[in-house]
């Protein structure tokens, strides 16, 4: 059967329609989730360690930029001369970001607060003699930013190459 | 050279707000790590992370010097890995604005072996020029110029400024209690010649059975040794203050904690306050009731009357030589520690 070209306008019209239509309602769903907790491979933001390639300083470029950071950090009685503690299964602290107003935030910005750690690995001996020593750094952030009025929680694991064949 | 390894974001809506108080917690267990959180008094248990064949199942604690083991002999590193440390402001460039605030507390950690969590008792502030997690790798890398924080024990809060000042590093932001003291209802406390910065209200008592209650109980400060524990006994408190009769305050062997009627000195007073209520018992109003600092105020011999915060620290004012701890303008019991 033969139909007119203003009827199969009028069907892609309807079809466009009802697939955007769907297409809003399953993002709608999918971004908001009311109800449940969403976990997802997704950085909105990296805050990450800068390498320091010399012994001088931290060299901010392209490929090492620098972020803002200030922190506390654990340290020991110092008087005993031990200044290393032990080791430890677990870290935690609690964090706020009560009173905050994220419309101060700028675009593709963000304010962060939670825990960096660091863990080694089993790799010995330095280069050239060996493996480079790798030791780990584990970061979990309480997030802001400006693009929800929501916190969002965050998590990376970094490898740290010491001086070894990978950056000498 | 650093490289992600792993990543994830987890987010809930109608859960996670921004007045929400998150307990962030990784945990290592059967060789992989967990990573949960407690917000608002519900745990939540979102991302599994699964080491490689050469990552250790655990945390390094407290700092060591930087060293580098191939060039050491020739050049000297300067600065101190800083193996756990607690990030309250980190962005990816500075805010810029006043109009934001980062809380933390209680950051703790659990020993490998150990079953129970222990709060970080020394802490230091660090910015990112000197945020070493190992030799070659600084967390941020910059410092968040014009943020300054409000500290007491096991308490920051970040915030930004508008007239430049900045938080420096290596700020101390708290070391442990200096004493504790623990003395009767009508809640008179003399200022301890150690420690006049900060008090803390730890639990309050309207029960006359509970004085002379000095110890027995498990102390949640390693240089607190005494520690109440409900019930006035022989073992723990009468032997206790009688050990310590005839000291006098600053003396080899004085405990604060057995100067229950407060004088600076053990004597007949403390002994016999805890002899009259020989097992005797009762409840103490503490943080198990959320509401149990309300109408709380501490009037100093100086003339101000100051209410504790949440977490029951108090400021101590200059000049101040003893105060009285009141409930609804009522004297009551208190125990209190000082830094």
């Amino acid at each position: 059967m033969k139909t007119s070209p203003c009827f199969n306008k009028k069907c892609v019209t309807v079809l466009t329609l009802v697939v955007c239509l769907l297409a809003s309602m399953f993002l709608a769903s999918s971004v908001k989730a009311e109800d449940g907790p969403i976990l997802s491979k997704e950085l909105r933001h990296i805050f990450h360690p800068s390498f320091v390639e010399n012994n001088e300083s931290l060299a901010a470029g392209a490929g090492n930029p620098t972020q803002p950071y200030m922190a506390g950090y654990m340290t020991t009685d110092y008087l005993s001369g031990n200044p290393v503690e032990d080791r430890a299964a677990g870290v935690c602290v609690t964090v706020s970001f009560k009173g905050t107003d994220n419309s101060i935030i700028q675009d593709g910005n963000a304010i962060a607060a939670g825990i960096a750690a660091q863990g080694p690995s089993t790799s010995g001996e330095p280069w050239p003699f060996g493996e480079p020593f790798i030791d780990y750094g584990y970061t979990l952030l309480l997030v802001v930013d400006n693009l929800y009025d929501w916190p969002f929680i965050q998590g990376i694991v970094w490898e740290a190459f010491e001086w070894g064949p990978n950056n000498l | 050279m650093v490289n992600i390894v792993d990543y994830f974001t987890w987010e809930y809506p109608s859960v996670l707000k921004m007045d929400s108080e998150v307990n962030l917690t990784m945990e290592w267990s059967s060789n992989m790590l967990f990573y949960s959180a407690i917000i608002d008094g519900v745990e939540y248990l979102f991302y599994i992370h699964f080491p490689n064949d050469i990552q250790k199942d655990y945390f390094m604690l407290g700092t060591v010097e930087r060293e580098n083991q191939f060039w050491e002999p020739i050049i000297d590193l300067p600065g101190t890995v800083k193996f756990f440390q607690f990030s309250g402001a980190w962005s990816n460039e500075n805010i810029g604005r006043v109009g934001w605030h980062s809380y933390l507390s209680y950051p703790g950690f659990k020993k490998r072996g150990e079953s129970s969590w222990t709060n970080v008792t020394f802490a230091y502030s660090v910015n990112g020029t000197t945020a070493w997690l190992d030799n070659t790798a600084n967390w941020g890398g910059a410092c968040y110029d014009n943020v300054n924080a409000d500290y007491t024990y096991q308490h920051v809060h970040f915030y930004p400024t508008s007239d430049g000042t900045t938080l420096d590093p290596d700020t101390l932001l708290w070391d442990p209690p200096k004493c504790a003291m623990k003395t009767k209802i009508d809640g008179y406390f003399y200022m301890p010649y150690v420690a006049t910065d900060v008090l803390k209200i730890e639990m309050l008592f309207d029960n006359q059975n509970l004085t002379g209650d000095q110890a027995g109980g498990t102390s949640p400060y390693n240089t607190i040794s005494h520690w109440p524990d409900g019930k006035v006994d022989m073992i723990n408190d009468i032997k206790f203050i009688s050990g310590k009769f005839g000291v006098n305050e600053g003396q080899s062997g004085w405990d604060y904690m057995a100067d229950v009627v407060p004088n600076r000195k053990i004597d007949i007073f403390d002994t016999r306050a805890a002899a009259k209520n020989f097992g005797k018992s009762g409840t103490y109003i503490n943080s198990t009731n959320p509401q149990w600092l309300s109408g709380v105020s501490v009037v100093f011999s100086t003339g101000e009357v100051l209410s504790p915060d949440s977490d029951g620290f108090v400021t101590i004012p200059q000049g101040a030589t003893s105060f009285t701890v009141k409930r609804y303008a009522t004297p009551i019991g208190a125990m209190v520690i000082f830094w």
